[in-house]
């Protein structure tokens, strides 16, 4: 069984009769990278919150482990059990790098002993040295901005770490950087990495890819 | 912890925006400070004079009610007013009630010993046996001793030693009955020594019974009247007085120094009867124990002390089911208690009406404040929640964040409002008097009384019917005091202010799902 699977999901808004997910269904496993692509408004962004756990299905179930995750807590499995990469990045901008980091690891309640420590060394780890790590949110170029977002999203470890369009405003050469360290997490960390985009490029280290069109989601290659 | 920690940072790293939200909550808890400081300190001073004024109780004759009276048993058309009396057992009776937190009583009685001579006695007068009056010229009496004797014995009246004016200079306080003090002067002028005993005279009276015929009788006569003797004297006025003598053997356990003047005004006749230093002070119960329960003669001063001001009405109904005589009113000083009073309360008032007008308009700019605070920071909220940041805890950093603004506000405002306080309360009871002044009625002047040779009755420390404290002055300041009770207040009401402003980020919190802030936000 995958660490995520879901089963069937479909997904409308609130006061719509259209049905933005229409009978979803896909398994992902730890240690490989998937990529969803598709047009815009054909619900990858949907998708990837109801995966996020920010919100929850109108039909079918998503499954972390043998959970459902509408049966959950789901401020603590957004907390403990998913990290998240958003393609605004949402930091907190008015914080330093540091701080977003620490900031995290204390919500999901992180045993390390010394927070500050683990978080520049983790940002070290996708980019970041110490002395940027120290300056505000604001003060950061998009493509720091969108490795402190990494860090932050495997501060605490989690199984899975989702992705959305984490490249869309990146050059290419840090973009290059970016599928690097999230190649890395699945292949070498063993971590189940969802990526939702529309680059080709970032299909490259993509181990499955998975298409999306009109709420409906296909499996499109599969890397042997 | 991480939650306080990541609020106090939030505090600086909102520094614009917190100054702003601060300003407010200072204005505010700067505005309470001041009002309510003054507004307990004032509740302090109103409630210590109605202790002091409220509480006090003054039995006094109404004299319309005795002249009524009078004429009503009046059969030829002329009057004859008779001052009313309350019998020394009565005044006793009083200290009973349940409506009374203390009673001071103190009585007094005209005396004579032939064995010793009293200052300024002349031997060649009349005084022995005879009644006395004198009034000052300003029409109010000044002394009413017309119970005869050279001598005052007084019962229980340390007044003048509590005040310093008397100090013991040998021997005791009676520290039983039958014991007395005397003055060094008295003491000089008949060479007493402690340990000495005196014997002193005295007269008491009884009420001529209803059913005593008294057409036969003469000056002189005797009647037994319960089963005792007594004279027969009958007054210019052919009213029949029934008295008789009583003694007193005194021990001298003590001498004291006299610093009061002898004569309470320069202008009074020297007489005996009217010399301080011929006072002789033993105890109330030995004064009262040689008269019976329906005897008059001995002079009682009584004060009572309600414990409550506002039981006034019920102590009047029980001192009236004792036998208290209509002619009598029962009331406290309320013409004091107003006069001094009144300003503190509209002091108090404005104070009040100042706060809730501060506090009602404070928090509705701090209610907008805060909501458009939550609205800029909706964008941090939904990253928080999306981070997985559960509702409350969100809640409570916003919350500590308020909190610690207000406790700043509070510290400060502390300080300003306590220095500030005052001059602001000085500048609003300054009005406060004069208003007070402007509106307070003229106090009646004295009324000159006068009674029977007999036994007389006597109020509160006000003196008889000369509108007693009444002619107390308005405080025309006010000590500003902060007290713990004050302090909790304005931490509570701090507190509130600060739930309060919490309560529109909570509002807002559990209003929007992270989703969906996000979304808007991008």
């Amino acid at each position: 069984m995958g660490v995520l699977t879901l089963n069937n999901v479909t997904y409308k808004y609130e006061g719509t009769k259209k049905y933005v997910l229409n009978g979803v269904d896909a398994s992902f496993e730890a240690g490989k990278v998937y990529t969803i692509v598709g047009k815009s408004g054909s619900g990858k962004s949907s998708l990837l919150s109801l995966i996020a756990g920010l919100d929850i299905c109108t039909g079918g179930t998503i499954l972390h482990g043998d959970h459902d995750i509408k049966n959950l807590n789901r401020d603590e499995y957004r907390a403990k059990g998913i990290g998240v990469v958003f393609q605004s990045f949402n930091l907190l901008t008015n914080s330093s790098a540091i701080e977003n980091i620490v900031l995290s690891m204390n919500i999901s309640e992180s045993k390390e002993v010394d927070k500050k420590a683990f978080a520049y060394a983790l940002l070290e780890k996708v980019g970041i040295d110490r002395e940027t790590a120290d300056r505000k949110i604001l003060k950061l170029s998009g493509g720091e901005q969108q490795r402190v977002g990494i860090a932050r999203a495997i501060s605490h470890n989690p199984e899975i770490v989702i992705a959305d369009e984490p490249t869309g405003n990146l050059d290419s050469a840090t973009e290059e950087e970016i599928l690097n360290i999230f190649s890395a997490l699945a292949h070498d960390e063993g971590k189940c990495v969802i990526i939702v985009t529309h680059s080709k490029k970032v299909t490259t280290i993509a181990d499955v890819i998975y298409g999306m069109s009109d709420g409906k989601m296909a499996q499109m290659k599969k890397r042997d | 912890m991480y939650i306080f920690q990541n609020a106090l940072k939030n505090l600086v790293r909102n520094l614009g925006r917190n100054i702003m939200i601060g300003a407010i909550i200072f204005a505010i808890i700067l505005t309470t400070v001041i009002t309510l400081i003054i507004n307990n300190t004032a509740s302090a001073v109103i409630d210590d004079y109605k202790g002091r004024f409220g509480s006090e109780v003054y039995i006094r004759p109404n004299m319309e009610k005795v002249r009524d009276e009078a004429m009503k048993n009046s059969k030829d058309g002329r009057v004859m007013m008779r001052m009313p009396q309350i019998s020394s057992e009565l005044y006793l009776q009083f200290t009973n009630s349940e409506y009374l937190r203390e009673s001071i009583l103190t009585g007094s009685r005209g005396a004579n010993n032939s064995d010793i001579h009293a200052i300024d006695q002349d031997d060649n007068s009349e005084a022995n046996g005879n009644s006395g009056l004198s009034a000052s010229s300003g029409g109010m009496m000044q002394a009413m001793r017309l119970d005869g004797g050279n001598f005052q014995l007084l019962g229980d009246s340390w007044q003048d030693f509590n005040d310093g004016l008397r100090s013991f200079e040998s021997g005791t306080f009676p520290q039983n009955d039958n014991e007395c003090v005397i003055s060094t002067e008295l003491r000089d002028a008949n060479n007493i020594k402690i340990g000495d005993h005196l014997t002193f005279t005295a007269k008491v009276d009884i009420d001529t019974p209803i059913d005593l015929d008294t057409s036969g009788l003469s000056e002189g006569d005797t009647v037994e009247v319960n089963g005792t003797e007594y004279n027969v004297s009958i007054s210019a006025m052919e009213t029949v007085r029934l008295d008789r003598d009583v003694t007193y053997e005194l021990e001298v356990v003590g001498v004291y120094d006299d610093l009061t003047d002898e004569y309470a005004n320069e202008n009074m006749t020297k007489a005996a009867f009217l010399n301080k230093r011929n006072e002789v002070l033993t105890t109330l119960p030995t004064l009262l124990a040689a008269r019976k329960s329906d005897e008059t003669g001995i002079r009682i001063n009584a004060t009572y002390y309600l414990k409550e001001p506002d039981m006034i009405s019920d102590f009047e109904a029980q001192a009236r089911a004792m036998g208290l005589p209509d002619t009598f009113d029962v009331e406290t000083d309320a013409a004091s208690y107003d006069n001094v009073v009144k300003p503190v309360l509209g002091l108090k008032n404005i104070s009040i009406t100042f706060m809730i007008a501060v506090m009602v308009m404070g928090a509705i700019i701090l209610l907008l404040l805060c909501s458009i605070s939550i609205r800029e920071r909706k964008y941090e909220i939904g990253v928080l929640r999306a981070m997985g940041m559960k509702k409350f805890k969100v809640a409570l950093g916003l919350w500590t964040e308020i909190l610690t603004i207000t406790c700043i506000c509070l510290v400060i405002g502390l300080g300003l409002g306590v220095t500030a306080a005052q001059p602001v309360s000085d500048a609003i009871l300054k009005s406060q008097v004069s208003a007070a002044q402007a509106s307070a009625p003229q106090v009646p002047g004295g009324m000159m009384v006068a009674g029977k040779g007999g036994p007389m009755t006597s109020m509160g420390p006000g003196g008889f019917m000369s509108g007693g404290a009444s002619q107390a002055q308005p405080l025309s300041e006010m000590k500003i005091t902060l007290g713990l009770n004050t302090i909790l207040e304005l931490i509570l009401i701090s507190i509130l202010l600060a739930s309060f402003a919490g309560l529109v980020s909570i509002s807002k919190i559990t209003k929007y799902e992270p989703i969906r802030i996000l979304m808007e936000r991008n």
